[in-house]
C-alpha cells in the first residue's frame, strides 16, 4: 500500500467517525466500497473530504473529476493522479 | 392490394414521414408541434390501420424521447470574467445583516468564546405559531465564520440549515446570480438568473475553499437562458430514476419552467441542504444547457 493511499483511508476514515458513523470499523474501509451510496457520503461531505485532501497534498482537483470517483479505489487513483502525475501513480 | 401489403405501405411511409421529420438536428426549423401535426394528419387519414399506427405511435415517442435526451443548443461562450474577491463570513454579516428581515442576530457574551468566531442568530420559523406573544423563531449557528471566507457581494437571500450548512443567493449582475451552499470547507456553487421570482441554477462553477482569497466568474449574456429554452419539452420521465416524486405528480408539467416551478415548491418543504442541491443538479440537467461550463472547460 503506497503512503497516499493509507493517508487517504485515514483521512476517509476520521472523516467518517467525526461525521457520519463513529461505530464504523477501520477494517470495513474497503477500497471497492461505493463511498457515495455504501457509505452515505453526500455532496457536502465529498466538498470536505476534497478540500481536506488538496490541503494535505497542495493540489487541486477538479470537481468534474471528483463527480467520477465512485469507489474509495477511484478516489485514491484520482489523488494519485494529481499527487504522481498518473492515473496509476 | 392485400391487408399485408397495403399495411407495408403505410409503414414505409410512415416511417420515411417520421425519418424527415426527426432529424431535427440538420433541420432545426422543423418543430416537435409540427412533428406531432403531420403525425397526427397521417392517423386520422388511415383510420383502420390502428396496429401500424400504434406501434409507429410507440417508436415515435421512443424516438421523441431520445431526440429530447439528444436536445443540445448552441454552445454558449462567456462575455466576460470578474475576479471576486473574498470576505470572512463574520464580516460579511455584519455588513449585511439588517437586510435579512426573518434573521436576528444573537450577541454571545461567554468567557472563553470568541464572539466573531460563532455567528448565532434567531430565525422567524413562519409557522404562525405564537411564543409568548411573538411569532415563533428557531435558533442556528455556524462556526468557525472569521477565518471562513466567502464571495464579497451583495445577498438576496440567506438561509440556514441545521449543522452550520447555510445557502447564500448573491447578486452577480443584472440578472446574474451564484447559489452558494456552505459546509465547514468552503462552498458549492452554481451561477443562476431567475425567472419569475426563482433563482435557477444553469451550471455547477468551481467549489470554493473557506481560506481562497479570490476567485474568477464567468459571465454570460440573457442569451443564456431564453423563453424558448424554459418552454421546452422537460422530458421528465428520463429523471425518474433520478427523483423517484417525478413519477407521482399528477399535474400535468408541459415546459422546463413547470418543472422548475414544482420544483421551488418542493424545496420550500425541505429541510436538509443535500436535497436541495440534488435538485440544483437535476434542473441543471433537465435545463440541458451548453457551455464551457457544462463542458467541464471551466477549471
Amino acid at each position: 500500500m503506497k503512503s497516499t493511499e493509507k493517508e487517504i483511508f485515514t483521512i476517509l476514515y476520521d472523516y467518517i467517525i467525526d461525521n457520519l458513523n463513529p461505530e464504523f470499523k477501520k477494517e470495513d474501509l474497503k477500497d471497492d466500497l461505493n463511498f457515495r451510496t455504501e457509505l452515505n457520503i453526500d455532496s457536502l461531505d465529498i466538498l470536505d473530504l476534497i478540500i481536506l485532501i488538496e490541503e494535505k497534498y497542495n493540489i487541486c482537483i477538479m470537481d468534474s473529476e471528483t463527480e467520477k470517483a465512485i469507489t474509495i479505489k477511484d478516489f485514491i487513483q484520482l489523488v494519485d493522479k494529481y499527487v504522481y502525475g498518473d492515473q496509476n501513480g | 392490394m392485400d391487408n399485408k401489403k397495403e399495411n407495408d405501405t403505410m409503414t414505409d411511409n410512415l416511417a420515411s414521414l417520421i425519418d424527415d421529420k426527426l432529424v431535427s438536428d440538420v433541420k432545426p426549423d422543423v418543430s416537435d408541434q409540427e412533428i406531432i401535426k403531420d403525425v397526427d394528419e397521417f392517423i386520422k387519414s388511415n383510420k383502420g390501420c390502428t396496429n401500424i399506427i400504434s406501434d409507429f405511435a410507440h417508436v415515435f415517442v421512443e424516438d421523441q424521447t431520445e431526440e429530447n435526451m439528444k436536445q443540445t443548443h448552441e454552445i454558449i461562450a462567456p462575455d466576460s470574467t470578474s475576479r471576486l474577491s473574498s470576505i470572512n463570513l463574520y464580516d460579511w454579516f455584519q455588513t449585511y445583516v439588517s437586510s435579512f428581515d426573518d434573521i436576528t442576530e444573537l450577541e454571545l457574551k461567554v468567557d472563553g468564546i470568541k464572539s466573531s468566531e460563532i455567528l448565532c442568530v434567531a430565525i422567524l420559523t413562519n409557522s404562525g405559531t405564537l411564543v409568548d406573544g411573538h411569532p415563533e423563531r428557531r435558533i442556528e449557528f455556524i462556526k468557525n465564520v472569521d477565518g471562513y471566507n466567502i464571495f464579497n457581494l451583495t445577498p438576496k437571500r440567506f438561509l440556514f440549515f441545521t449543522n452550520g450548512l447555510f445557502q447564500i443567493v448573491y447578486l452577480l449582475g443584472d440578472n446574474e446570480y451564484i447559489i452558494s451552499y456552505g459546509s465547514k470547507s468552503g462552498l458549492i456553487n452554481y451561477y443562476a438568473r431567475k425567472v419569475e421570482g426563482i433563482y435557477v441554477p444553469l451550471f455547477k462553477m468551481p467549489k470554493m475553499k473557506r481560506k481562497a482569497q479570490d476567485y474568477v466568474v464567468y459571465r454570460f449574456s440573457d442569451k443564456i437562458l431564453t423563453d424558448d429554452i424554459l418552454k421546452e419539452n422537460p422530458n421528465i420521465e428520463s429523471f425518474y430514476y433520478r427523483y423517484k416524486k417525478l413519477s407521482d405528480i399528477e399535474e400535468p408539467l408541459s415546459t422546463k419552467l413547470d418543472v422548475i416551478k414544482w420544483f421551488d415548491s418542493k424545496k420550500l418543504q425541505m429541510v436538509d441542504l443535500n436535497h436541495w442541491i440534488s435538485i440544483d443538479e437535476l434542473i441543471i440537467d433537465i435545463l440541458n444547457i451548453k457551455s464551457f461550463l457544462s463542458l467541464n472547460c471551466y477549471e
